[in-house]
């Protein structure tokens, strides 16, 4: 079988040319993934600071950098969730027409929003 | 394109199986999943949280070997999804001929690094006299 497809794109072309909200969830799912990948050190040593001592507890739940840097984490574990579960359904053959792919797309950037929102203001305030 | 035909399918996939990675991919995002939402309980369940409430939580027998189990998957999980992301664009075709010595470089950092995350994991939860550490 020969195809002339294209292949071995760069990245920002394929972005360039692809601006589909399926296209945009994707890429944004492997960046989350990666955000997640860099973070989990930080959260590993937040998670072993605040089981070490109430005072250690403290240091970690009362400091506002931290917040963020754990906020930053939820939020990425949260899109990721959200859109692995998209991927879940499209293992299972689920929402994996133009059409209906585009609408979970959507569905899936809502909800992720919705919980990087709330997460903002649970996890800061 | 350049057909493999060493018999050796990848060098730095996880299990030597693109079927097997894909089934540790799936298998280990549900324990992810179900391990976050169990966190998100607690949290929402517990408003202002104390140190009491946290660690007699986490160090509960149920969440030691929960997080045990949800360690091993994350380490399994990060490592099938960085070798998809390093394969996929760390490749000679996107960026030359140097690309195949770099992915290798940035593949064994990776690896260490989960190795090393995977055994703090477990030592935080499962270690001599765990979490006990100068601040």
């Amino acid at each position: 079988m020969k195809s002339n497809r294209p292949i071995d794109l760069p990245l920002s072309q394929v972005i360039s040319v692809n601006r589909s909200p399926i296209a945009i969830a994707s890429i944004l799912h492997r960046i989350s993934g990666i955000i997640l990948f860099l973070l989990i050190p930080v959260m590993l040593w937040l998670l072993q600071t605040s089981l070490a001592s109430p005072e250690s507890f403290l240091t970690v739940f009362d400091n506002v950098f931290l917040r963020f840097l754990a906020w930053i984490f939820v939020a990425a574990t949260a899109y990721h969730f959200v859109m692995g579960v998209k991927h879940l359904f499209a293992d299972n053959g689920q929402n994996e027409e133009l059409k209906s792919a585009r609408t979970a797309s959507f569905v899936s950037f809502v909800i992720a929003a919705i919980l990087i929102v709330a997460s903002f203001v649970w996890v800061m305030f | 394109m350049i057909k493999n035909n060493s018999g050796v399918k990848s060098a730095t996939g996880l299990t030597g199986s693109g079927t097997r990675d894909w089934m540790v991919q799936r298998i280990s995002a549900i324990v992810l999943a179900v391990y976050s939402i169990v966190l998100l309980g607690f949290f929402l369940t517990h408003g202002d949280v104390t140190f009491l409430e946290w660690s007699s939580f986490m160090y509960s027998l149920p969440m030691r070997l929960f997080s045990l189990v949800a360690i091993l998957a994350l380490a399994g999980h990060a490592w099938v999804g960085m070798w998809t992301v390093f394969t996929d664009y760390i490749t000679s075709g996107k960026m030359g001929e140097s690309a195949t010595k770099l992915r290798m470089v940035l593949q064994t950092f990776m690896i260490l690094a989960i190795l090393v995350y995977l055994f703090w994991g477990i030592m935080i939860f499962w270690g001599n006299g765990f979490g006990v550490i100068a601040v």
